[in-house]
């Protein structure tokens, strides 16, 4: 060994690949660590994972339960997840029960007990859950002497410990664990009327870099999984600006977005319920296959199967595209979403499917489909999620539902229209006793495009750009006026 | 099974004639290997539930015995750290020999039923085998008609 080598630290896996991402590697080594959160934010189901993914007969997990939920429950509710082997318990996981001792209040003797444990078992992980109860009964008299005995102790015994507990806020400031603490993971959940969202936060980890901000945890059959918040992808991301330009599967939209839509960039297309969004959408991703380009469409809706059937109405067939493995539909309708699970079922997709163009139809439905206490950050979230799809080179549409106001020309009903690199608008008006439709392109970034009004009919064969609407004005008011001229000619 | 089956009778009373071997056939004997099977019980599962868990459970497992055998009834688990069945040797003396044994391999029995409705039978195998570990356990299910 050099007499000039630093130490290393090496890295125990969570058992969650993502919580890895946000932890910058896993848990260091020989670290003493806190797992704090409400009752029933996933604590114990994280402690297990944690546990599972590392115990082996060489490197044993000691678990200490104490005040709270009796081991047996405890166990009998873990075994539901997938990640739990039975074959590790009695064998590789020793589970050790301090309840009787911790009762008592002598935390002198429950020091003994953890420590001829260790003696006997060995281990390389300790986990003692509740840390909070165990140290309860004892009025808080000799908790600081005790804690710092303890983490001397675990760290002598070259352990990584986990101490769990249902700490506050407020025991961050005071609670000596904290200040010895080389790592505190919190869970938390937020209820906001009738959804529940569990979200994590790496307060911090020595010796690691852990991803900032609170990320989304879901808690299923598998156990806990993370979805982190993704500012690294798209800080890393290296973003060259494609100069290529894409035809949307619209001859005369593409006309007017100045030859078509740049590949990487984002375009919105906003207008009122029935205008066609939909199709112009599914013709983009159609249109995409036909250049070889692959297509993710994601929807919150519509089931798929009447989504195919609305696409079939207009004489488009996306199954034989889906059968083919170039197109994923993804179908998202819980009511308790977060932005970060809707962004990794996209980009599981745009992996498995090597997807290069993406639809998210519609963006009023996804924001229905968002948990309330996500609807908060919407416009951010919604930031992240198109940044971390073009950094990656892939081209996104994006519709959103406007109700129409006839007293200016509004574009979404939020403060999104920065986000997206291209807006289409299309809205109705009413002439000659019918209700017509017409688009224009609001914006499109690093080109000209085109300013003029025209008109569009959904046909058999999809969306048709028509004629400039010169021959009107007032358009946007909804009931235009025909012009005396007549308009100019040569404008079809 | 919704109730401690053949498979399990069958397993304590194999657990308690191992634990009392060449015993002779009396109520005493049955209360001896009770007792016996008990401390086996106590060493193996009181670092995993604690002395006061484990009473609990032993406490149900005699409410539930003493349907079918009352004389149990006044059995009570010891809060003492051995786990000894207080009041077991003097009821038992009051019963014949093979009362004695049946009534004491159905409360084992139910002690391990107990056991497999809470954490499921592949952790209980992996506890009592620890227990026991010259008793062949089968997979519980498999042998069971129930």
């Amino acid at each position: 060994m050099s007499p000039t080598s630093g130490a290393t630290i090496r890295r125990l896996p969570t058992g969650i690949d993502k919580l890895d991402l946000i932890l910058g590697g896993g848990i260091p080594e020989f670290s003493f660590n806190v797992i704090m959160g409400e009752p029933g934010s996933g604590k114990t189901t994280l402690a297990h994972q944690i546990i599972f993914a590392n115990a082996t007969a060489e490197r044993p997990v000691l678990y200490f339960t104490v005040l709270g939920e009796p081991t047996l429950k405890m166990l009998r509710y873990q075994q539901q997840f997938s990640f739990f082997d039975a074959s590790k318990v009695n064998e590789s996981i020793f589970f050790v029960n301090l309840a009787d001792l911790a009762l008592e209040g002598d935390l002198g003797k429950t020091l003994n007990a953890i420590q001829e444990n260790i003696e006997r078992v060995q281990p390389a992980i300790v986990v003692v859950d509740s840390f909070r109860t165990l140290i309860l009964p004892s009025g808080g008299e000799g908790v600081q002497e005790f804690v710092q005995k303890l983490a001397v102790r675990l760290t002598g015994s070259q352990t990584t410990s986990f101490l769990v507990g249902e700490y506050t806020a407020e025991d961050k400031a005071h609670n000596p664990v904290f200040t010895l603490a080389d790592g505190i993971i919190e869970v938390s959940q937020n209820v906001a009327r009738n959804s529940m969202v569990r979200k994590r936060r790496i307060h911090k980890m020595r010796g690691a870099d852990p991803q900032p901000g609170l990320h989304t945890i879901r808690i299923g059959e598998h156990g806990l999984e993370v979805f982190p918040r993704m500012l690294r992808s798209i800080e890393d991301a290296q973003h060259v600006v494609s100069t290529t330009l894409l035809s949307t599967g619209i001859p005369g939209l593409d006309e007017m977005l100045g030859g078509g839509t740049l590949e990487g960039s984002s375009i919105l297309v906003a207008g009122p319920a029935g205008a066609g969004k939909s199709t112009v959408a599914i013709q983009f991703i159609v249109e995409g296959i036909r250049q070889g380009q692959a297509g993710v469409m994601v929807i919150f809706e519509e089931t798929i199967p009447k989504y195919l059937s609305q696409a079939a109405s207009f004489g488009i067939d996306l199954q034989p595209l889906i059968d083919r493995g170039q197109l994923e539909m993804v179908y998202i309708r819980p009511l308790d979403l977060s932005v970060d699970e809707t962004l990794f079922a996209i980009q599981a997709a745009v992996e498995r499917r090597g997807g290069r163009r993406v639809v998210i139809d519609s963006l009023t439905a996804m924001e229905t489909a968002l948990a309330p206490t996500f609807k908060e950050d919407y416009t951010e979230s919604l930031y992240r999620l198109v940044g971390a799809l073009t950094t990656e080179g892939i081209s996104i549409m994006l519709t959103v539902e406007v109700t129409t106001n006839y007293n200016e020309l509004q574009f979404t009903p939020h403060a999104i229209s920065f986000l997206t690199h291209d807006i289409v608008l299309l809205r109705y008006f009413e002439t000659d006793g019918r209700l017509q439709s017409f688009m224009t392109v609001i914006k499109t970034r690093g080109r000209k495009h085109g300013r003029e009004i025209r008109a569009y009919e959904i046909t058999d064969d999809g969306l048709v750009v028509g004629r400039v609407l010169n021959d009107l004005h007032g358009l946007i008011t909804a009931v235009p006026h025909r012009r005396p001229d007549g308009g100019s000619p040569g404008d079809e | 099974m919704s109730k401690p089956d053949r498979v399990l009778h069958e397993i304590a009373r194999r657990i308690m004639k191992m634990r009392s071997p060449g015993a002779p056939a009396t109520a005493a004997a049955a209360a001896e290997s009770m007792q016996l099977s008990c401390g086996d019980l106590y060493r193996t599962l009181e670092t995993l539930m604690g002395a006061s868990g484990l009473q609990a459970l032993l406490d149900r497992a005699i409410q539930i015995t003493a349907r079918d055998h009352p004389w149990l009834a006044a059995v009570k688990a010891g809060s003492a750290a051995d786990c000894a069945l207080s009041g077991l040797s003097e009821a038992s003396e009051e019963m014949s020999a093979k009362q004695a044994t049946e009534g004491c391999a159905a409360l084992l029995a139910t002690i391990l039923w107990l056991l497999i409705t809470l954490i499921g039978e592949d952790l209980t195998l992996r506890f009592v085998r620890h227990a026991w570990p010259n008793v062949p356990f089968t997979k519980l299910s498999e042998g069971s008609n129930e």
